[in-house]
């Protein structure tokens, strides 16, 4: 990883009683791409917010390097928020004088047909995701944040949008964290996979490390001593065991078929998992 | 971003001025219908109004727009510093408030001076108040009517709070007890500079922790419910408060106990000494050669009154600890001072003012507190029992003795006062006046605890040359008095004034051979052993008597046709043998407030830069060193 762009210390942040980040830590490198993952609640937006500066954490500190001010981090929150009142055009003409943005490229924008006088609250939830990724990207951010906003595009515009944001890593050597529940599309994309339960990481990787570190067994019986099980799933008669952490040693030790499996399941896996400890605590 | 607050600011303004247009245009119509013409004074008292909801909401809106349009998160990810934005928000605000006020200044000077009667102050105070507090609960609820109850709430606490200060900062200017103060003290914040001064520092000071706490807590700002934020201001609004508190009554007690007191009451004494009641519990005396000081210890406010027998004078107290009422002896040679006469617990006097003296004896008229109805008047006695008693004092024994008397008339008077004393068929009566629904009604008081109705006058009676002159709707009564009853001796037609007995404390009208007052615009004198009435001269001042019976005239420069003028010059003459003979005449330039106080040896005169003294019957300014 090149050097931190950004480093999150401790960082904790509630809501009333409710605490939804616990101590949590994070190094991210220029130009790296990070995808959060998590069951739902487990504190993704909310980190993402406290990231943007739009909440304070209660305890610890984010810290930004000097290549990454203020408005070189461009942050698109599930909620889409602009002023709804206003028209595309003093959307636009507002982010850019606040954000100094000397070019404006609006192609995206103009693909899916948006004038500029139609009003924000016109707007479908896609439209309005694309036109909040043109007005990021127009910041040319060193940092880019996206919460979970894809499953609202369309497939072909999926597509767009996420070439938009490998145009801004390429290019830009921005860095990009994004918050997904769906893979599918950018299973190939991220330089880091981490995932969140109850306020704190419970696994950071890369894909290659994920994917070694975490074997499935189906079975109908039950899993000997000595292997980890991290999630286990019914599937009819059958059993679905999430093996992790998983070493090369238990194929020789166990007579068991160790599946490789694809990243959305492994993360699928951690998910279920973060869930099977929440119940349990 | 902050091209948007000034456009979003432009626009609320604008729909306010078109509200209040419309509001102006509605009142018009109003007049138009009833055929009256409209008033500059409403269209000010409904712009003022208008004023103080439009700093109401203009303080509260500043992010009610970004939340209604969903546009908080948006705008909390901009990158300011919640500081910055805070005063991205504050200043086009802020230009509207002033602008409107300083158009509503205009206004007010152009054509509605009188709309608030002191009021001006105030208003103008409590709407800059208005919009700081607003905008430091721009964001304590979501939702705005939440918010502006909670800013109507905030405004009247920080108004009671604002406001008790003035008060005590007037107990401290006057030397009074906080609760003489009467509750409309709101229309007297610029009564003078030091006043206004104090008022201003305070209603600032108590607003400061609503805006700091507000610009403090806001540095942690965030999306977070209001609640965490309301809690994070709270901590910090209180201590804030407590000690903006401190401060205000520290600054005030400095400002008003050290500024000017035009309440310090200069008495001239016989001999030609000066007595001042300078500061609670206090008194100087000034001679040509210094000044002499009585320190009694007591925290006592001096009333308005002050009685003479040779070597003491006394005085009358009002004890601000234990709240009771003294007549004070001082002895001149030695500056000996005692407590001659306390009012009993639960009783009450007539006010100072009204207390009398007849020769060596002081009489006033007491009522006991629980048989009093207090009437709207603070110093009034209304009573609604039929007693009263009369407390003679003899100043030379220092010995006082009550006569009580009874009367269904007492019910019905109100500020009863002693305005003679006589002699008729061997026993002496005192005659008191009280008012009686909008006349004076007249009892004669004998020693032995008699009661007798004298009748009605519409104005205050007077009595010398042992007659009565009382007033009807269109003349002059005068009646003598015999041992029982009265009989009327002459009726003189026309809007007869005869110099008024009733801020004179001094019974012994002696030997009076004539008396002065006023018919119409002109001065009279009538004659009291023919009741011949004689023309004196045009009227443009005031006629004063001056015990035991003589008369002054002091003329003004700035009379009834030019009122609200200050005076030039006053004039003062002494009416004598039916002439004025002139005596003195007082330079004032016009300074505010030239005033001419007539006293029993003399003249205080009072303006702008000090005050002097001429003892009667030449007016020779007297000179007192370490004065002033």
């Amino acid at each position: 990883m090149s050097q931190a762009i950004i480093e999150i210390r401790d960082l904790s942040l509630g809501f009333s009683r409710r605490r939804v980040l616990a101590s949590l830590n994070l190094s991210l490198g220029a130009g790296e791409w990070a995808v959060i993952a998590g069951c739902n609640g487990a504190g993704k937006s909310t980190l993402l917010r406290a990231i943007a500066g739009v909440l304070l954490p209660d305890a610890g500190a984010i810290t930004r390097s000097a290549e990454v001010p203020p408005e070189k981090i461009g942050f698109l929150s599930d909620r889409l928020s602009l002023f709804e009142d206003w028209t595309v055009a003093r959307a636009i003409d507002f982010h850019c004088r606040v954000f100094q943005v000397g070019e404006f490229d609006d192609r995206l924008v103009k693909l899916l047909g948006v004038g500029p006088g139609s009003r924000i609250r016109d707007l479908s939830a896609g439209e309005r995701a694309i036109l909040h990724l043109t007005l990021a990207l127009a910041q040319k951010p060193a940092l880019l944040l996206v919460d979970e906003v894809l499953h609202m595009l369309d497939p072909y515009i999926r597509d767009l949008f996420v070439d938009a944001l490998i145009e801004a890593v390429s290019d830009r050597q921005a860095a990009v964290v994004t918050v997904n529940h769906t893979f599918s599309e950018i299973e190939r994309l991220p330089d880091r996979v981490l995932v969140m339960a109850d306020g704190r990481f419970i696994v950071d990787g890369t894909p290659e490390e994920l994917r070694g570190l975490m074997k499935k067994i189906v079975s109908r019986e039950p899993l000997p001593g000595g292997v980890p099980c991290f999630f286990r799933k019914a599937e009819g008669d059958y059993k679905e065991y999430f093996i992790y952490p998983f070493h090369e040693e238990m194929r020789a030790k166990h007579a068991l078929d160790f599946q490789d499996i694809a990243l959305p399941e492994i993360i699928k896996a951690f998910i279920g998992g973060g869930y099977e400890q929440k119940r349990m605590a | 971003m902050n091209r948007k607050e000034w456009r979003e600011v432009g626009r609320q303004s604008w729909y306010f001025v078109l509200a209040a247009a419309g509001m102006a245009l509605l009142a018009w119509l109003m007049d138009l219908l009833q055929g009256k013409p409209l008033e500059g004074e409403k269209l000010v008292i409904i712009f003022a109004l208008w004023l103080l909801v439009f700093s109401m909401f203009i303080g509260l809106s500043p992010f009610a727009m970004d939340s209604r349009q969903k546009g908080m998160e948006y705008l909390l990810s901009l990158p300011f510093s919640r500081r910055r934005l805070l005063l991205i928000k504050l200043l086009p605000r802020l230009a509207a408030v002033v602008l409107f006020y300083l158009a509503f200044v205009l206004m007010y000077f152009l054509i509605g001076q009188d709309a608030f009667g002191g009021g001006f102050t105030v208003f103008s105070l409590a709407y800059f108040a208005m919009f700081f507090i607003s905008f430091s609960l721009a964001v304590v609820h979501e939702s705005f009517i939440v918010q502006s109850l909670w800013a109507g709430v905030a405004l009247g606490v920080y108004l009671f709070l604002c406001l008790f200060i003035v008060v005590l900062g007037f107990a401290w200017k006057f030397r009074m007890p906080a609760s003489w103060i009467g509750s409309r003290a709101w229309l007297d914040l610029s009564y003078d500079a030091s006043t206004l001064l104090s008022a201003i520092a305070v209603f600032l000071l108590m607003a400061l922790p609503f805006i700091l706490s507000f610009f403090l807590a806001f540095k942690r700002f965030d999306l977070k419910p209001a609640r965490a934020f309301n809690r994070r201001q709270l901590l910090v609004f209180i201590p804030m408060l407590i000690l903006a508190f401190a401060a205000s009554l520290g600054v005030t007690y400095l400002v008003q106990n050290n500024s000017a007191d035009y309440e310090s009451n200069c008495h001239i004494l016989e001999n030609r000494q000066l007595l001042k009641t300078s500061s609670l519990g206090n008194l100087d005396i000034y001679g040509e050669t210094g000044r002499r000081q009585i320190k009694t210890g007591r925290k006592l406010w001096w009333e308005y009154i002050l009685f003479e027998v040779p070597g003491k004078v006394f005085i009358l107290g009002y004890d601000v600890n234990d709240s009771s009422t003294s007549i004070i002896r001082l002895q001149l040679e030695n500056l000996a001072w005692k407590v001659v006469y306390s009012i009993p617990d639960g009783s009450e006097a007539t006010p100072g003012f009204l207390f009398r003296q007849s020769g060596h004896v002081l009489v006033f008229l007491q009522r006991g507190r629980e048989q009093t109805e207090r009437s709207g008047m603070k110093s009034g006695l209304s009573l609604k029992s039929n007693r009263l008693d009369l407390v003679l004092l003899d100043m030379n024994s220092e010995r006082s003795r009550t006569i009580s008397f009874r009367s269904s008339l007492f019910p019905t008077f109100l500020n009863p006062y002693i305005f003679a004393h006589d002699e008729a068929g061997g026993r002496s009566f005192w005659l008191v006046s009280g008012k009686d629904g909008k006349e004076q009604h007249l009892l004669r008081l004998w020693e032995d605890g008699v009661v007798e109705d004298l009748g009605v006058s519409k104005k205050f009676p007077v009595y010398f040359g042992h007659l009565l002159f009382s007033h009807t709707a269109s003349s002059l009564v005068v009646r003598r008095l015999l041992a029982s009853g009265s009989e009327t001796i002459r009726e003189i037609a026309g809007k007869v004034n005869v110099a008024s007995d009733y801020f004179i404390g001094f019974l012994d009208v002696g030997e009076a051979r004539e008396i002065y007052g006023t018919r119409n615009t002109r001065i009279i004198r009538i004659d009291l052993a023919t009741l011949a009435i004689g023309d004196v001269g045009p009227k443009r001042g005031q006629v004063l008597r001056v015990p035991p019976a003589d008369f002054y005239y002091v003329e003004h420069e700035a009379w009834l046709p030019s009122q609200g003028r200050s005076d030039k010059w006053r004039k003062v003459f002494r009416l004598q043998g039916g002439k004025p003979v002139f005596i003195r005449k007082f330079d004032f330039n016009g300074k505010w407030p030239g005033h001419v106080w007539i006293q029993r040896h003399g003249i205080v005169l009072l303006d702008e830069v000090k005050t002097r003294f001429f003892a009667f019957p030449d007016l020779r300014e007297l000179k007192f060193k370490k004065l002033n």
